[in-house]
């Protein structure tokens, strides 16, 4: 399997929204609305992902093997429709936690030389 | 609902993607829409969510940035790359401004209105005036085609005589062809259903001459358009399929025309309708030329084929050296009022006086369409303002300052296309709307429809809007000084001195505009009043009309059908409702057209026909005068008694009596119709005139006589009359009773044209009627356009000078002081605009001409009010801004400018 004996930086940088993503599925198994609400919540809203553009890097994660489609499960409010939820695979464990270190460090960089004064004398102003 | 419309949009998606996503893309999507509450998100959501559809669909189906290793193979792959990075830029500049756009939905949705209401009425106007003026007709080589027209005294053109048309047919050298053909009400079919229709009879060189093929049979032969020759009869297409079910086995079969079997031996093709739509039906004309008189019986329409090659100027001086000729030899029928011919091609001819108001709608949806685009370039350089800090930081940091002007000018243009792509919509319903709506001047109507024409017409107007409105904003945003831009930034709101000046100019342009369109609005108005002032001769208020076209088999003689029409009357006089009810045979305003009948008077010298004076006679009966409320001036109107055995008698117009007896009185004179034999007529009664053939139309001298003894004094009883009836109430209310009153004495009587005389009316004017409400549409989208124009920038230089202002009332001014210096500058914008304007409208009025009524094009009073009231308006739209600066508290004006 070609895939899984890629390395973990070969697909960095990811783009913001896949970086989202990822972080949210890996807190546990959404579908395609609960991965928009929760990368609204988790960025304080920041982020409000479209429909399209969500699938898009969905899309784009799967091929790369990042994040896997899992069994459609029956809608909450029982309706007939089931959805199809997604779930991230090792891989894409992997690759978020090495985009996560790649920022962390550049926040390291950004601190100092200063360029975030709030961070060390926050809740003044 | 939602759930359906965004399905169908998924079709965007390369095919791959929606088999597989499709379904999870629209769960989720009904997920969010359920989330949102309110028709403002919802319509950001939809915004946010369609413009983000159409990007990733974009970039989905040109391949750009899918996933390495996966899709793309290795060959070709440079290349591909470096066009898709193009690509992907122009795409990314598209998202960029759609998410920029939908971030304003107001903005956005005020742009995107404006531009598509402005370049939907042109489109839509186009199609009309492209449909009916333009494009070609369906005949082979339609442009020679040439209407022949005669005048022999009295006003207008009408067609030739028998003789005159053999002189055509035998002399003019210029025409291929010459044919002859007059329009008539026939019944077809047998007496259990008969069919009442319009149909063409027309000499044998008619249809063939139009270069349309039959689609079964053939056309009629000269043989059978001899007199005596064999009845045949060609039907239309929808006649056909009526009346046989379109039986490919038709031909050979019979049909009964106004009483007598035809044989069908030909079927028109769909869509054929010489002259009209209302035409089903050609049959010979069978012409005779027995009766010594017959030059003077005008009331055959020619139409000729040019020779090819052959110029319309020597065609011309060809029939007026006919017209010459004819002069010569008949001195009895032209001496004393003349032989005209005029040649006309058949499209000027059926286009005809139509032309003028389509071209000035479609020339006033130019000017709106003009004027909306420089609403737009306002709005979009007062939104500039706004986005100057971000453009110069931007330019700050290095991007280039093409693409920096490439975006703008991207957004501009995609909101040029999308308000484009609306206006088109927009135009596709109007022009269903405005077939739907027919009112009834606009020719050729049925065939115009939407079609690759108008998109091409639509997309140019999108381009060059587009171009109008965005790429000088778009420049001079780019083009901005930074180092400038950044220290003014810290004043939101404050704009630089030289795109103030660009947008006043665009406001002048705007009250420009405005008034160009206003005055031809108030000309129009004007003229529409003025002909519903006009003095009609009777009281059409409360009247229905209809026409009876009763069998001629049935009442072949003058006794049934006088008989007939008795009878009916007395069962519509006594229906619930109806005060009085007449018949005649040409109702006024109906555009009925009625012939005019050489006469002669007693005890005045005899005259050759030529000589003699012409008028219609209109056949009525006794009830006339109360149905339609004529006022009769002196001596009596027609009674009971005034039968067919009874003295002969007749009652004129007022018209008539100022001709003939300006001094006398006309009563007790006595008049008959030219040709030997018939009887003299003693006039009893003299009536006001009625406008009959127009409301701005001076009534012409007119004769009438009793039904009941037009065959006596008139050559005939009319078989066809059209019944006025006078009610207490709605008069449309009893249109069926009166049909059922007549169907009861037989009902095998086609009843067709009922209308009341208010709506006649209404027909007559209905040109300028359309036009006047058209031009108002424009006209008030215009003056608004050029309210919210003022409006804006008063506003602006209002926030721009709080500051300045604050310091002059901490000083002392007084709010008063500072109000009237506002207005002052909205008044001089509005002084600017009108002067312009005024000039322009002067130039632009002239089209009008043909149209108006009792107003002159350049009447100094209009061109004031019309400046009166754009000045008021500017006035208004500058008076909220100015109050919102008298009011200014000085301290926090000049402590919000500290900051």
């Amino acid at each position: 399997m070609k895939r899984t004996t890629r390395k973990p930086g070969s697909s960095l940088p990811l783009r913001p929204v896949e970086f989202h993503i990822l972080l949210v599925l890996a807190e546990g198994e959404r579908h395609g609305y609960g991965i928009i609400r929760d990368t609204e919540i988790q960025t304080e809203g920041q982020m409000r992902l479209e429909t399209g553009t969500l699938y898009r890097a969905l899309r784009r994660l799967s091929a790369l093997g990042l994040v896997r489609p899992t069994k459609r499960r029956p809608a909450s409010d029982l309706d007939d429709e089931r959805r199809r939820y997604f779930a991230i695979t090792p891989m894409g464990r992997r690759v978020a936690a090495a985009e996560a270190r790649r920022m962390a460090k550049l926040v390291e960089v950004a601190r100092d030389r200063d360029l975030i004064p709030g961070a060390k004398v926050a809740g003044a102003g | 609902m939602h759930r359906r419309i965004y399905r169908a949009l998924l079709i965007a998606y390369p095919p791959e993607v929606r088999s597989e996503f499709a379904r999870d893309m629209e769960e989720t999507f009904h997920d969010r829409y359920r989330a949102t509450r309110g028709t403002a998100e919802r319509f950001r959501f939809w915004l946010r969510a369609v413009s983000d559809l159409v990007a990733t669909a974009t970039l989905d189906r040109l391949g750009v940035g899918r996933a390495r290793g996966l899709g793309s193979g290795a060959g070709g792959g440079v290349r591909r790359a470096r066009g898709a990075s193009m690509i992907a830029r122009i795409l990314q500049d598209l998202r960029i401004t759609t998410r920029s756009l939908a971030k304003r939905p107001g903005y956005t949705t005020v742009v995107l209105l404006t531009l598509a209401l402005s370049i939907g009425a042109p489109a839509a106007i186009f199609t009309v005036v492209d449909g009916v003026l333009l494009s070609a007709m369906q005949y082979r080589d339609p442009d020679r085609l040439t209407r022949v027209l005669v005048n022999t005294g009295g006003p207008g053109w009408h067609g030739a005589s028998g003789p005159e048309f053999a002189d055509y047919e035998a002399r003019l050298e210029s025409f291929e062809n010459v044919a002859a053909y007059r329009g008539r009400y026939t019944t077809l079919g047998g007496s259990t259903a008969p069919l009442l229709t319009m149909a063409v009879f027309a000499t044998a060189d008619l249809l063939p001459m139009l270069g349309v093929t039959p689609a079964l049979g053939r056309t009629f032969s000269a043989e059978e358009d001899r007199p005596g020759g064999d009845p045949v009869i060609v039907l239309s297409y929808g006649l056909w399929v009526q009346l046989f079910g379109g039986d490919p086995e038709v031909l050979g079969r019979t049909v009964k025309v106004n009483g007598s079997l035809h044989t069908v031996i030909g079927v028109m093709p769909r869509g054929f309708n010489f002259p009209s739509p209302d035409y089903q039906a050609w049959l010979p004309l069978q012409l005779s030329l027995d009766n010594p008189l017959a030059r003077t019986n005008h009331d055959l329409d020619i139409l000729a084929r040019l020779g090819s090659g052959v110029p319309m100027s020597r065609a011309r001086a060809e029939v007026g050296l006919l017209a010459q000729r004819s002069f010569d030899a008949y001195p009895e029928f032209y001496a004393e009022h003349g032989y005209r011919i005029r040649l006309q091609t058949l499209r000027d001819q059926t286009v005809g006086e139509s032309g003028t108001p389509l071209l000035i709608i479609l020339g006033a949806a130019l000017f709106l369409l003009l004027a909306a685009c420089v609403t737009v370039a306002n709005l979009v350089l007062a939104r500039g303002e706004t986005r100057k800090r971000e453009v110069a930081v931007r330019t700050a940091l290095g991007a280039p300052r093409m693409r920096l002007t490439g975006q703008l000018l991207t957004e501009h243009m995609l909101l040029a296309v999308v308000g484009g792509l609306g206006g088109v919509a927009l135009a596709f319903f109007g022009v269903r709307a405005l077939i739907a709506a027919d009112p009834g001047w606009i020719p050729r109507l049925w065939e115009v429809g939407l079609d690759a024409r108008t998109l091409g017409f639509s997309f140019l107007l999108v381009l060059t809007t587009g171009l109008a409105f965005g790429l000088a904003p778009a420049l001079k945003m780019a083009r901005a000084d930074i180092s400038e831009c950044l220290k003014e930034g810290v004043r939101s709101g404050a704009g630089s001195g030289s795109s103030h000046r660009l947008r006043r100019t665009l406001v002048v342009t705007q009250v420009a505009f405005a008034v160009v369109l206003a005055t031809g609005v108030a000309i129009m108005v004007q003229t529409v009043r003025n002909l519903y002032r006009v003095d009609l001769g009777f009281r059409p208020d409360h009247v229905l009309t209809m026409r009876l076209v009763p069998s001629f088999e049935t009442y072949g003689t003058a006794p049934a059908r006088v008989r007939f029409y008795e009878d009916a009357l007395r069962r519509v006089r006594i229906l619930p409702g109806v005060t009085e009810a007449a018949a005649v045979s040409a109702l006024p305003l109906a555009g009925e057209g009625a012939s005019n009948w050489s006469y002669l008077i007693a005890e005045q010298p005899d005259l050759s026909i030529g000589d003699a004076p012409f008028a219609p006679i209109e056949q009525v009966t006794p009830g006339y005068l109360d149905a339609l409320g004529l006022t009769l001036v002196r001596g009596r109107f027609f009674n009971e008694r005034d039968g067919p055995a009874s003295p002969a008698v007749a009652v004129i117009n007022e018209a008539m009596a100022r001709t003939h007896w300006s001094e006398e009185d006309p009563l007790g004179k006595r008049i008959k119709v030219f040709d030997p034999g018939w009887p003299w007529m003693e006039v009893v009664g003299v009536v006001k005139d009625v406008r009959g053939a127009g409301l701005d139309r001076e009534a012409r001298p007119l004769v009438y006589v009793p039904h009941a003894q037009g065959h006596a004094t008139a050559y005939l009883s009319h078989l066809s009359l059209a019944l006025a009836v006078k009610t207490e109430g709605d008069p449309t209310a009893l249109a069926g009773p009166i049909r059922d009153a007549v169907w009861g004495l037989d009902a095998d009587v086609p009843i067709p044209d009922v209308a009341t005389m208010g709506e006649l009316i209404a027909a007559s004017v209905a040109d300028r009627r359309f036009t006047m409400l058209l031009l108002s549409g424009f006209g008030l989208v215009a003056l608004f356009l050029a309210s919210v124009g003022v409006y804006g920038v008063i506003s602006f230089v209002v926030s721009q000078r709080t500051h300045e202002i604050g310091i002059r009332m901490a000083l002392g001014a007084r709010g008063a002081r500072i109000l009237r210096q506002v207005v002052g500058e909205g008044l001089l914008l509005a002084l600017l605009g009108v002067t312009l304007g005024l000039v322009g409208a002067l130039f632009v009025s002239r089209v009008f001409q043909p149209l108006v009524f009792g107003v002159a094009v350049d009447d100094p009073i209009t061109y004031l009010g019309v400046a009166v009231m754009l000045i008021l308006t500017a006035v208004c739209a500058s008076f909220a801004p100015a109050l919102r600066a008298a009011r200014l508290d000085p301290l926090r004006a000049l402590r919000a400018n500290a900051e």
